[in-house]
């Protein structure tokens, strides 16, 4: 086996190099200053890329015919020389994209940074360099099948496709590896079977690597599915019509509004009823400043953060404040509790802030900022923070002449959830809001002083929460909303409350407001059941039924499905760092599988609902047909009684992408007429199907010269069939 | 349908007499059959030529037996072993050369001895010195600057360092120049040498099947017409010559076995396979006056096989196809 | 002995051995090869003339039947002292045998006896003629 890993390391090690030279220049020159999305996503092509090259590429040259023959003719078993292949393949790989990683961590350790450095940040980069393996063995699965339709040698790349898009919205590095041990190994073994048949030799491959080949096309297959119906949803429904036009808007003197967007070109104002008031282009400059003139100042908070190993957000956050001089930048680092600046142009660090001051120097072992800092997520993206706000307190900085004062500081027993300032562009300062557990509190910015609102509504039903600063006499308005954890449906349904008070706090009134919904169900989404499988549906709504109806709501249609809960609860990262924090992979999903599945409002209503039962309807339908047809072909070749239940049933779950698994895993041989019954039959088997006829001996024209014995049917000698 | 019977294949008659039995192979492309029900034994010590036209299903047949290929139906033994089941200590025993010598261009020479040495327990390095030294190849020579015959060269120095017992050759003289034609037959003596061990090798030029093979299979578009030893072959292919007081008919009675008939003025050549007196009652029948027997190569007999499905021959006068 | 080989031809309506057999036994008739003189062994022959050694042994073995050639173990073949394997009686009947066999084609070909006789006296000539060569040649 060793001369033949070295010959692979021979043939190859040219693409190693070029990828070093190339992407390792990049990285260590770049990557310090970009350990960012965009970084992450440029390895990730690189790794998928040159993963899957070299997959194809070790494959591909020795595929067929002599080569082939030239490759397998040799004292080793196929398992051996395939296991060298990918050994090497492996090792090159994982040389080749690893070499940067090593040579930046070196540089890292050695040099010193202008930067906050954790080593946490580095685990995207690991985990996408980890993900390169995946693409890389269904490199060698789509060089090496000769795929009899369309694709079935391509769908190696869709579940690696699946892979990344995982590695990259799960919330911890462990799951990432977990999906990279899981989907790599399935494309593994896949490769492995294949390889061990030649590729047209399905027949033969042992039970263990065609069920992983099944699996394999089945998950690409649905990746693409579920894929191509997305993209079918929002070509149908276009963006402005699915999300819903109307919003409730308070003017500046406070009045309840909607604003409605939902026409093309227009955006109106409506009182609560409809009346129209105003009506003005949608232009973005004109609206813009409409709604300027238009809209109280207000802040929002009370989102949870998404919270994930590629949010780096718990480790360090950059603040951008108008006060930051040029050439310095800030981070609070939460390994030290203290906000550390850095000199880029000189390249060193400067000193730190805490709760006592500026103090140069290393931060470690100075005064802590107690608590937690707030700051916001936009998906990985971390939103630098308005404020210094923690739960023990808001603090006003000046970067520039490195002071800190405390704006609020709590009670005790009272923590801060969130800050933010409320900021009226016509006048220079800000006022600053803190939400705590029990209150609403506004600092003013010109005398400090505090008031405060206490919480008008449970803080489990309603977490979001937005403070309008309205005129005329000046007043506070809180909107309440419900929290992100009851669901998309309950969102969409339960009441929001408008509480209004005076300028010192104290309580006028309260408006209670239906909400309008966010994404309106639209009578397209039953038809997606007709190009849903069985299995299909029950997955996806299985994984994201929470996000859907929320927690307090009764089960919906689906029921509760214990095993796939329980595997997409663990895969969307209910257990994370935060109890708080929302997994990525569960909003992409949401995201994405809205437009698609029942509508969460519909689900909520359960059985009784119309476009629920024609989904229903359409993916039972869909079920049929797939089992119809596995059926018919499981007839026609004559399988045995337990071929024909297993495949009718893989019909049945997943559909037509049940039948195209049959065909890409299933050997169909060619079916020619019997020489005695005339009807067609397989030419693998000994007996006719129908009527138990030999198969023909070859035609015989009395040229033929035998050596005695050879010519005589030996009938110790049995077909397989 | 007959569940598959793990049959011992060695249990057959005479096991230790043949290196390799075929029982009915059968391979489809698709609806295109491409070997058809093809069965044959090559006995152990022999020279066997494998001799079809080009497409006629050699290689196809030859990769089924050495079992990388699957056949459609059918199964065949070598060396003892089933040859989907064949064990790697058994695969070293067998020399392969692949048409067309495929090399990894990149590799010089020298470094494909210690690749391929790598595999196998026995490897006479001498041996593959001597031979890269016979086709004139410097060591130091990438393999992608060789020349076809210098890597056919190459290729017989891989194959026979590892001293295998039973070799085969798939068209191993196709393109080579006389020089490297001749190195290889010599090869192939000098392989001979110990009388355990077994050429297979398929080819188009009957020039070397007359000089080495001492048996003989003709493919003749799928179906296996001819395996016997060559003795047998000619002892059963006759070339006759059969005259006739005026021109000789246009239509001939169905005469079993025939292969060629070529007409003159007055008579009619006929290459016939299992000749025997009732062949020249037949032609007697439609008016032959004499019917005498003449000498007949082995190469036009042969290409009497092969060539049947042709079109006409450019330069023969009036061929009667039957 | 130095200017005998065998010379063989591939695509001739004669068998290889067969080649080798007649040869050998012209050689050995015509003096080419006298007796007591040594011949290649099988693989000598074989790998020199570029055929396979079976052929040769064939042909030897056939040789050896007929008495032209004789093996002494482990030493090899040589030619075998002109001695008749055959009796007298058997001798006259192959005689016999191959005058009828060649008067009969003679006939067919419709020749006078004459030319027949003629044809006959040419090839012994040519036959003597031939030995007096090699003869010379020694």
């Amino acid at each position: 086996m060793k001369p033949l890993i070295w010959k692979e390391l021979q043939e190859n090690a040219r693409w190693a190099a070029m990828i070093v030279l190339l992407f390792g220049g990049y990285a260590v020159s770049y990557g310090r200053f970009c350990m960012c999305d965009s970084f992450f996503a440029f390895v990730s092509f690189v790794g998928a890329l040159f993963g899957g090259g070299l997959g194809i590429l070790q494959i591909m040259y020795e595929s067929r015919g002599d080569r082939l023959a030239h490759l397998l003719h040799r004292p080793l078993s196929r398992s051996r020389i395939f296991l060298a292949k990918a050994f090497a393949g492996t090792g090159l790989y994982l040389t080749a994209m690893g070499i940067p990683f090593v040579l930046f961590v070196i540089r890292v350790s050695t040099t010193h940074l202008a930067l906050p450095f954790r080593w946490e940040t580095l685990l995207p980069w690991l985990a996408d360099i980890l993900t390169g393996l995946v693409y890389y063995f269904a490199g060698i699965l789509a060089a090496e099948r000769q795929g009899r339709w369309f694709g079935s040698r391509g769908l190696g790349f869709s579940v690696a496709l699946l892979c990344s898009f995982l590695v990259w919205n799960v919330s911890q590095f462990w799951h990432a590896v977990f999906v990279i041990l899981a989907l790599g190994g399935l494309v593994a073994v896949a490769a492995w079977g294949v390889f061990l048949t030649g590729g047209d030799n399905e027949q033969r491959m042992p039970l263990f690597a065609k069920a992983t080949l099944a699996i394999t096309v089945l998950i690409g297959l649905m990746v693409l599915s579920v894929e191509g119906k997305v993209i079918a949803f929002e070509s149908i429904v276009p963006r402005d019509a699915r999300i819903s036009g109307k919003s409730y808007l308070l003017n500046r003197a406070g009045r309840l509004l909607v604003l409605d967007r939902s026409a093309n070109q227009v955006a109106k104002v409506t009182e609560l009823d409809g009346r129209e008031i105003d009506q003005f282009s949608r232009s973005n400059h004109d609206l813009n400043t409409r709604l300027y003139l238009l809209f109280a100042p207000a802040v929002s908070g009370g989102f949870p953060k998404e919270g994930s190993y590629r949010i780096f957000g718990r480790m360090y956050i950059e603040y951008e404040h108008k006060s930051i001089p040029r050439g310095e930048r800030w981070f609070y680092v939460a390994e030290h509790g203290r906000l550390v600046g850095f000199d880029i142009v000189l390249n060193r660090l400067l000193g730190s802030i805490g709760p006592d001051g500026f103090s140069p120097g290393e931060p470690s072992k100075k005064v802590r900022f107690e608590g937690e800092l707030y700051f916001r997520t936009n998906g990985r993206f971390v939103v630098p923070p308005d404020c210094v706000a923690f739960t023990s307190g808001v603090y006003a900085v000046d970067f520039g002449r490195r002071e800190i004062t405390s704006l609020f500081i709590p009670t005790a027993g009272e923590t801060l959830l969130w800050a933010g300032p409320l900021q009226d562009n016509t006048q220079d300062s800000a006022n600053v809001v803190a939400v705590t557990n029990r209150s609403v509190h506004i600092v003013s910015n010109s005398t400090g002083d505090v008031i405060a609102l206490p919480l008008a509504y449970d803080r489990g039903d309603y977490e979001l929460l937005t403070v309008y600063q309205v005129e005329k006499p000046q007043r506070w308005v809180v909107r309440y909303e419900p929290s992100f954890h009851q669901g998309l449906a309950a969102r969409d349904t339960l009441p929001q409350h408008f509480v209004e008070y005076s300028a010192t706090g104290q309580e006028i009134s309260r408006t209670t407001v239906r909400p309008f919904a966010w994404h309106e169900p639209t009578n397209y989404q039953p038809w997606f059941g007709a190009v849903t499988a069985p299995a299909e549906a029950f997955l996806l709504l299985g994984t994201i039924r929470h996000e859907f109806i929320g927690t307090s709501s009764p089960s919906g249609a689906f029921g509760t499905n214990g095993v796939c809960g329980a595997l997409c609860s663990f895969v969307l990262g209910s257990r994370m760092n935060d109890p708080g924090d929302l997994s990525p992979l569960a909003i992409c999903l949401v995201d994405m599988l809205y437009g698609i599945l029942p509508h969460p409002i519909d689900l909520c209503f359960g059985i009784s609902n119309r476009r629920i039962l024609n989904y229903a309807a359409g993916v039972l339908l869909n079920g049929m047909l797939g089992a119809t047809c596995c059926l018919l072909l499981a007839r026609q070749y004559a399988y045995s009684l337990r071929q024909c239940l297993i495949w009718t049933s893989a019909g049945f779950l997943f559909g037509p992408i049940g039948v195209l698994v049959m065909l890409a895993i299933q050997h169909w041989p060619a079916r020619l007429p019997c020489p005695a019954c005339g009807k067609l039959r397989q030419v693998t088997h000994e007996i006719c199907e129908s009527c138990g006829a030999h198969q023909a001996p070859p035609p015989l024209d009395g040229t033929e010269v035998f050596e005695s014995g050879t010519d005589t049917v030996e009938p110790a000698f049995l077909t397989k069939y | 349908m007959i569940s598959s019977d793990e049959v011992d294949v060695a249990s057959l008659p005479d096991p230790g007499q043949s290196v390799i039995r075929a029982h009915a192979l059968t391979r489809y492309f698709g609806n295109k059959c491409a070997v058809n029900g093809v069965s044959f034994s090559v006995p152990r010590g022999s020279v066997c030529a494998f001799i079809g036209r080009n497409g006629a299903g050699k290689s196809t047949t030859i990769r089924m037996l050495l079992g990388l290929l699957a056949p459609t139906r059918g199964r065949s033994m070598i060396l003892g072993h089933d040859s989907l089941e064949l064990p790697p200590e058994t695969r070293a025993r067998i020399g392969y050369m692949a048409e067309g010598h495929p090399v990894y261009p990149w590799m010089r020479v020298s470094q494909y001895g210690t690749f391929q040495k790598g595999f196998y327990r026995r490897w006479n390095q001498g041996m593959f010195s001597s031979i890269i030294d016979y086709f004139a190849i410097a060591p130091r020579t990438k393999a992608g600057e060789l020349s076809h015959g210098q890597r056919a060269g190459l290729h017989l120095a891989m194959t026979l360092a590892s001293e295998p017992e039973l070799l085969v050759l798939d068209e191993p003289d196709t393109g080579l120049d006389p020089a490297a034609r001749r190195s290889l037959l010599e090869a192939m003596i000098h392989f001979t040498r110990n009388r355990e061990r077994t050429i297979l090798f398929s080819t188009h030029l009957l020039d070397d099947v007359e000089r080495m093979a001492d048996h003989v299979m003709v493919l003749d578009y799928s179906v296996l017409r001819v395996a016997c030893s060559v003795d047998l072959f000619r002892d059963h292919v006759r070339r006759v010559l059969a005259q006739f007081s005026g021109p000789p008919p246009r239509e001939l009675p169905d005469i079993r076995g025939l292969l060629r008939a070529t007409a003159g003025e007055n008579d009619l050549t006929l290459i016939v396979a299992n000749y025997s007196g009732h062949t020249e009652r037949l032609l007697e029948s439609v008016g032959a006056q004499t019917v005498v027997e003449q000498p007949l190569s082995l190469e036009d007999a042969l290409v009497a096989y092969i060539g049947r499905h042709g079109k006409k021959d450019l330069f023969s006068a009036g061929r009667v196809e039957s | 002995m130095s200017g005998w080989r065998v010379q063989i031809a591939t695509g001739s309506g004669t068998p290889i051995y067969r080649q080798i057999v007649e040869q050998v036994r012209l050689a050995a008739a015509t003096g080419a090869l006298v007796a007591g003189q040594g011949v290649p062994s099988v693989r000598s022959l074989a790998e020199q003339l570029l055929i396979n050694a079976n052929t040769v042994a064939k042909a030897y073995g056939e040789l050896v039947r007929d008495g032209v050639l004789e093996s002494r173990q482990s030493l090899g073949y040589f030619v075998a002292e002109k001695r008749q394997v055959f009796s007298r009686g058997e001798r006259l009947r192959r005689l016999r045998q191959a005058v009828d066999d060649f008067v009969q084609e003679a006939i067919f070909l419709d020749f006078t006896a004459d030319e027949i006789q003629r044809a006959v006296e040419k090839s012994l000539t040519a036959l003597e003629w031939c030995e007096k060569a090699t003869e010379a040649g020694q």
